[in-house]
Order: C-alpha cells, then sequence, then structure tokens
C-alpha cells in the first residue's frame, strides 16, 4: 500500500499523452546503461572481481584500478559491474516471483471471489501484519544466508501487494459487458482471467511492476547490507557498502559508489514507472457511460431539430 | 464508534494470534540443530544434550512447546536465549530504549520538517523552489537508509567531527541516526502533504472561502489542512513498519547496540527464542500502532466510521 502511495506524483505536466518525455528518455538511458554494464559485466570490467591483491588493499583510484580496491585488495569498478549483475538478477527474482504468485492469486479473487477471495485475502493481511524486512529476516534465520533465500523470502513478502492490486482491477473488469459477453459464449473461467480480463489490467500492474522493481532492489541491499543476503566473495552493491563503510576514512568509495549506484538505478525506475503510469493513465479510453451517450447523441440531433 | 474500534481490534487480535504460529512454525521449520546453536559448536555428551533439550522444552511436541511459548509471552516470559543464557525479556529491555529513542525521535522529526515542508510547496506549486525539491525529496525516497546512515557519518562525524560517529549515551550520539532515518521519512511526507494540500486548496469550499473574504492563513491551516491532513497520517502509519526495519539498519551503521542489533546478531547465530521473541514484539507493536492510527482517523473523518 505503501509503494502504491508514492507512486502517485501530483503535478500533471506531461498530460499530453507523449511517452518520450525528456525525464522519461533520461531515465531510460541510465537505466539500460546500468542493465547493459552489469549484464556484460566481463566485457567492461577490467579486472577479475574475486581477485585478491593484498599489496593494493584499500588504495585508492589509480591507472589500473579506476575507482580503487577495496580491503582485499578487489577493484571496485570491476565489483560494482558484477555486483549489479546480483542486484538486478535479484530484484528480477523477487518481482519474477511475486508477479507468478501475485496475479493469479489476485484474478481468482476478484473473478471468482467468495470463500476463496477471504482465504486469499487473510492470508495476506497475516503477511502484510510483517514490516518489509522482518518476515525476510525471519526466513533467513530460518534457513540460513543467502541470495536465494533472501530472493523468495521478498517476493513472498511482494506477493499480498501485488495480490491486491490485481484482485481490485479484476473486480472493476469483472462487471463490464465484455466478460458477460466471454461468459454467454461459454469460455472457461480460466480463459476468461487469463485472456480477457488480464490483458485490461496489465497496464496498471505494468507501471506497479516497475517500481516493485526498484524497491526490491533496496530492499535486496538492505538485506545484504546487514549481512543477511550475499555470501562473500558475491559482489553485491548493498553488501559492498556494508563492507566499504568500516573503511570510510580511507576510501570512501568503497561505500559512495555501490550507494550512489544504488540510487541511481531506483530513481530512473521510479521515474521511468511515473512516466509510464502518466502515459497510460492519458491513453485509457473511457468508454462513455450510456447516459453520456444518449445526451451526446441529443446534441448532435438538436442543431439538426432547430434547422429543420 | 466503540463498535468500530471492537471490530478492529478483534481483527488485529485474529492477526496476532495466526503471526505468532507463522514465526514459531516456520522458525522451526530450520535444518540446524538448535544444541549445536546453544554450545556454540561445540560437541556435548549426550547427558549434557538431554538436560539441555529438557532446559529449552526442545524434548516436546511442536505443538506443546507453541502453548508454552504463547503462554509465557502473555505472563511476560519470552523464553530464554541460546547464545545469552539469559532471558529474552531482560536482553530486550536492557536495549530497547535506544531503539524507542531512535523511532520516536526520527517520527517527530520529520513530521516538523515534512508537514509545513508539504504545506509551503503546495502554496508554491509549480515554482523553481518546488520543483527542485520535488527532485531532491525523489532521490532521497530512493535513497537506502543505511547510505544516508553512512554518508551523515562520513560528512558530520568522521570529517567534521560535529558528532561521534558510534555508541550510545548521550543526546548527539542520537542526533545523526535521527536525522537519517527521518531523512526518507520527511521526503515522502513532504510529497505526500503537498499533493493532498494541492487537491483541497484546488476545491470548491476553499474558492467559496475566498470569496467570503476568509484570509489566506485562515484558509491554508483551518480549511485546508484539516482535510489534507488523513492522507498524511495514512503514509505516516505506514511508515511506523518501515521504521522499525529502518532502525534496524540505522543501529547496524553506528553500532548502536539496540533491539536491531541484537535481532541481527541473534539471526547470525541461529539464536531462535530471540528471533522469535523480538520479531513477535515487533509485530504487535506494529498492530497496535495502526490500531491507535485507525481510531484516530475516524475521530478526524467520521466517513470512515459509517463503513
Amino acid at each position: 500500500m505503501l509503494k502504491a502511495i508514492i507512486g502517485q506524483k501530483t503535478s500533471k505536466k506531461n498530460s499530453y499523452g507523449k511517452l518520450l518525455t525528456p525525464s522519461f528518455a533520461i531515465s531510460l538511458v541510465i537505466f539500460i546503461a546500468i542493465v547493459v554494464l552489469s549484464a556484460f559485466a566481463p566485457v567492461f570490467a577490467t579486472h577479475d572481481p574475486n581477485k585478491n591483491e593484498l599489496q593494493s588493499s584499500l588504495a585508492g583510484p589509480s591507472k589500473s584500478h579506476w575507482l580503487g580496491c577495496d580491503v582485499n585488495g578487489r577493484d571496485l569498478y570491476s565489483r560494482v559491474l558484477y555486483g549489479g549483475r546480483t542486484a538486478l538478477m535479484g530484484a528480477l527474482g523477487v518481482v519474477g516471483l511475486s508477479i507468478v504468485l501475485g496475479i493469479p492469486l489476485g484474478l481468482v479473487c476478484g473473478y471468482v471471489g467468495g470463500l476463496a477471495d477471504t482465504l486469499i485475502m487473510r492470508l495476506c493481511d497475516v503477511i502484510l501484519a510483517f514490516p518489509t524486512l522482518l518476515l525476510a529476516f525471519l526466513f533467513v534465520a530460518t534457513f540460513g544466508r543467502g541470495i536465494t533465500i533472501s530472493v523468495v523470502a521478498l517476493g513472498i513478502v511482494y506477493v499480498p501487494m501485488l495480490t491486491r492490486l490485481t484482485r481490485s482491477l479484476a473486480i472493476v473488469e469483472k462487471n463490464k459487458t465484455y466478460v458477460s459477453a466471454a461468459i454467454s459464449l461459454g469460455y472457461s473461467p480460466l480463459r476468461i482471467m487469463y485472456r480477457h480480463i488480464l490483458p485490461n489490467c496489465i497496464s496498471t500492474i505494468l507501471v506497479q511492476l516497475t517500481l516493485d522493481l526498484g524497491y526490491a532492489i533496496l530492499d535486496l541491499s538492505s538485506l545484504s547490507f546487514l549481512g543477511l543476503g550475499v555470501i562473500e566473495p558475491t559482489a553485491d552493491w548493498g553488501a559492498m557498502l556494508g563492507q566499504g563503510r568500516l573503511y570510510l576514512l580511507v576510501n570512501p568509495y568503497l561505500s559512495t559508489v555501490p550507494g550512489a549506484v544504488i540510487v541511481l538505478s531506483v530513481v530512473s525506475l521510479n521515474i521511468f514507472s511515473d512516466c509510464l503510469r502518466q502515459y497510460l493513465d492519458h491513453t485509457q479510453v473511457q468508454l462513455p457511460s450510456f447516459e453520456e451517450y444518449a445526451s451526446r447523441l441529443e446534441k448532435q440531433q438538436k442543431p439538426q431539430e432547430s434547422g429543420a | 464508534m466503540a463498535k468500530y474500534l471492537l471490530k478492529r481490534l478483534l481483527q488485529s487480535l485474529v492477526v496476532l494470534v495466526v503471526v505468532s504460529a507463522v514465526i514459531f512454525f516456520t522458525v522451526r521449520l530450520s535444518p540446524s540443530d538448535p544444541i549445536a546453536s546453544i554450545t556454540k559448536g561445540k560437541t556435548v555428551t549426550a547427558q549434557v544434550r538431554e538436560d539441555l533439550l529438557r532446559r529449552f522444552n526442545l524434548d516436546k511436541s511442536p505443538i506443546q512447546q507453541y502453548y508454552l511459548w504463547i503462554g509465557g509471552m502473555l505472563k511476560g516470559d519470552f523464553g530464554e536465549s541460546y547464545q545469552y543464557r539469559q532471558p529474552v525479556s531482560l536482553l530486550v529491555s536492557q536495549r530497547v530504549k535506544t531503539t524507542v529513542q531512535l523511532a520516536a525521535l526520527s517520527t517527530v522529526l520529520a513530521i516538523l520538517i515534512a508537514v509545513p515542508l508539504g504545506i509551503v510547496l503546495a502554496v508554491k506549486a509549480n515554482s523553481f523552489t518546488d520543483k527542485a525539491l520535488s527532485i531532491i525529496s525523489l532521490v532521497f525516497v530512493a535513497s537506502p537508509t543505511f547510505l544516508i546512515g553512512v554518508i551523515f557519518m562520513l560528512v558530520f562525524a568522521l570529517r567534521l567531527k560535529w558528532f561521534p560517529s558510534m555508541g550510545t549515551g548521550s543526546f548527539r550520539h542520537l542526533v545523526l541516526p535521527s536525522c537519517a532515518m527521518a531523512i526518507n521519512m520527511v521526503a515522502l511526507t513532504s510529497r505526500i502533504t503537498r499533493q493532498s494540500m494541492i487537491e483541497e486548496l484546488s476545491s470548491d469550499y476553499i474558492t467559496a472561502a475566498y470569496a467570503k473574504g476568509v484570509g489566506p492563513l485562515r484558509i491554508i491551516f483551518i480549511h485546508a489542512l484539516r482535510n489534507a491532513v488523513i492522507p498524511v497520517i495514512t503514509i505516516t502509519s505506514l511508515q511506523i513498519g518501515g521504521m522499525l526495519v529502518g532502525a534496524v539498519l540505522v543501529e547496524t551503521v553506528f553500532a548502536m547496540g539496540g533491539l536491531g542489533d541484537l535481532l541481527i546478531s541473534s539471526i547470525k547465530s541461529s539464536d531462535y527464542p530471540v528471533v522469535q521473541g523480538v520479531t513477535m514484539m515487533m509485530i504487535v507493536v506494529y498492530c497496535a500502532l495502526s490500531v491507535v492510527v485507525d481510531t484516530l482517523y475516524a475521530i478526524i473523518d467520521p466517513r470512515i466510521r459509517l463503513q
């Protein structure tokens, strides 16, 4: 719910329905750059991210190590690139898991309703009773540290919000004429949910998912920062920040650079999602209600009458 | 009103019972041996092992253990820590002060800054200040609390040496951590205040008030703010949960030894009684605060009671 509210922005300057506004373009370019740099980390990296060179431990920026080295003498620049892989893949995993569970559950809740709806919603309440990271803490305490556990735990935490969103959208769609038409044609509930209702909800869900991706990056990095996420020597932005903060005075880049990259990716995703929402809001064609249609017809007819 | 409150209380009670079961049985799924965490990995004789099992009630069935845990909690007994061999309630009571101070100070700070800021931004909507600050707040919303903490530490504690960099004890120790926690909240709350104030200020009753000749200050503070404050309360209440986790992160950065530190170190050393106890306490506080906020809500906005 919190995240849904953050997504709402007041200014309506982008009301022309143009998708390619400057802020959209900038955020897209930044995010694509981050994705490409991390995805092709082996190409762009100058060093092996896990190779210890103890003689250059905590070295400052130099020609061979652009951003300096961490305490084990590992090249910071290369580790930031590889860390992006962990962070982005992890966040993608979190959002992916929430899609796989959240959307079907939401559709069932909204379209089928009844007992299933009540049960699933109560289950969501229980998960939502845990402040975001607390359930992830519990999972890590139980099953041990590791990126997989963190991703699964956060994925589960993200499910209720997506379920609620999908449910509320499905309830609106369910009462529209095309659904009654599909029912009368004898289509199965499954077909109606996935082929008819879901495509009509997907734009709003998409906006939420891009926003969630940013928050997943934040939450995963928080877990890694606390030492509950990735296990050494895997590079991860949060973990690097956590380790680097111990050497703040010697080489502040160790924590500020990973931090800056986290902020940059989350901000660009936020702006991206915001522009997407404004664009989709605008293009969403509102079909006139029966009354509006009738009054429009009336207006069209009136000039003819007066002319006659 | 009483009916509404009763319903809300019952709801959260049911959720709490289910949550307690989830916490307890999730932890029981752990593949690691509790005795190993109790003895810190040392091998012990079968006799000692049996004694330890009995001492921590681990010889009983999971259902019995759950009943004992719930029953104990109602009496204020949260069990005994594996690694410290002290009651969880004692460990918590030693550390809770720091966390509560931190959370309270940062919330008060955040509201005191965010609401006036939001009002100013709404009144000056679309001015240069408004645009500049909205970009800044976007950056702060996206910054993890621990990053802000680390940067504050670097700038204000290590370089400028205005405040101590770690530990607790005085008010000066609390300044940097609370500010770090508050910034995130200020960014979010001021945006919500601004949005909600703009909506109120552009509605018909404000135009009517202007037409009647009501002064601008009175319109802003008496007419608009009263209605605009409702979404602000929602967002603040939703942030309470985030704040508990934020406290964990900030306490780690500034090595404050609060509840968060206890929780994280217990997670790392598989100290399940502490993990269960602290998690449960945090959720009870979270639930209680959201009931309080909902009540506040119903007092401010009578429409909510009727739903």
